[in-house]
């Protein structure tokens, strides 16, 4: 069974979430609640560096809470993509619409 | 029972009565219903739309979401001829009007017979492969894609492409779970593969083409399917 494990770290302008393990449908909800919660009123960093795959139920969390961010004046941030996130967000066409950083120190 | 009426839903589509082209399909959901669809949509005598994707999530919420999908692609078409603005309508409904989260990946064609050309928009297939009869050898010309309901405006991000067909030629596309499956082994299926099928088995017809590349998936894969798969096969008989 895929596991999904998530992390949450303050930092000065964002809130940092690590996730580790595969984002899909059976794994996504505690995942979900998170982003769309915290890009109510953060940007909102998510480090996918241990992310081995991510779905199109996850693939469709990252793009709402990209665009909830949009919307609140906030912004979601991808960081350090596995190959496995890469290829997930590399399917759907939009990896030049998508805040990429490989540091916090990156987020503005 | 609401697996039956999505499933009826999901098989009920306007199949090609033009002699000029054999249409052959198959669609396998790998947990009784989900959100992977083929529509074959009638314009008129020679000129016929066939759409085939996915909507994202499991099971009956991404079901539900195509089971819209499907009817509101009647609706729009009623209303507009043009087959871009048509793509540019359904990007904006599901943006709009369907769950957060909801996205559509596959491809969008329309094919005129009396022109003898396919029109295509890419929206996040994965593959879109033709078989030339005049070179004996299979291409790829999905070329590069943008899936639907992510962005409010997708218009400037499109692009309808076009091929010419000619007798004997084959169009093959499909959904990532035809080429993006793993067998035991941890191997990738991927577009060779696809291809071989396509070039071992042309001269059956489409449907059994499409049943012999999903065979061929289960062989090498040896073990139950994670993921959905759908094929669709064109084969362009010419003619007048």
């Amino acid at each position: 069974m895929d596991q999904l494990t998530l992390n949450e770290k303050m930092g000065a302008n964002y809130v940092l979430l690590e996730v580790a393990g595969s984002i899909n449908a059976y794994t996504i909800a505690e995942f979900q609640e998170k982003v769309y919660n915290y890009i109510k009123t953060n940007n909102v960093v998510l480090d996918l560096s241990q992310v081995y795959s991510i779905d199109s139920a996850g693939l469709g969390v990252i793009m709402a809470g990209f665009n909830d961010g949009v919307d609140n004046g906030k912004k979601l941030f991808l960081m350090n993509m596995s190959d496995g996130a890469k290829k997930a967000i590399d399917s759907t066409g939009f990896a030049d619409t998508f805040n990429v950083i490989h540091s916090v120190t990156e987020v503005d | 029972m609401s697996g039956q009426i999505i499933t009826s839903i999901q098989e009920n589509m306007d199949r090609i009565k033009s002699p000029k082209i054999d249409a052959g399909y198959i669609m396998v959901p790998a947990h009784n219903i989900g959100g992977e669809f083929i529509d074959l949509i009638r314009l008129t005598d020679t000129r016929h739309i066939f759409v085939i994707g996915a909507m994202s999530g499991k099971g009956i919420a991404a079901s539900m979401s195509m089971v819209i999908l499907k009817s509101v692609i009647r609706t729009f078409l009623a209303e507009t001829k043009d087959f871009k603005l048509l793509v540019e309508k359904i990007n904006s409904f599901i943006r709009f009007g369907l769950p957060k989260g909801t996205y559509f990946a596959g491809l969008f064609g329309l094919i005129d017979f009396s022109t003898d050309t396919m029109y295509y928009i890419n929206c996040g297939s994965p593959a879109l492969l033709i078989y030339t009869r005049a070179y004996n050898n299979v291409i790829e010309i999905q070329g590069e894609g943008r899936v639907l309901g992510f962005v409010k405006d997708i218009g400037h991000l499109i692009k309808v492409k076009k091929v010419k067909l000619a007798e004997g030629d084959i169009v093959l596309t499909c959904t990532p779970g035809l080429i993006e499956t793993r067998s035991l082994r941890g191997e990738l299926f991927g577009k060779d593969r696809v291809q071989k099928s396509l070039m071992e088995n042309f001269t059956y017809p489409a449907e059994k083409m499409a049943r012999f590349t999903y065979d061929a998936l289960t062989q090498f894969t040896s073990k139950e399917l994670e993921d959905d798969v759908s094929i669709l096969v064109l084969k362009y008989l010419g003619g007048k």
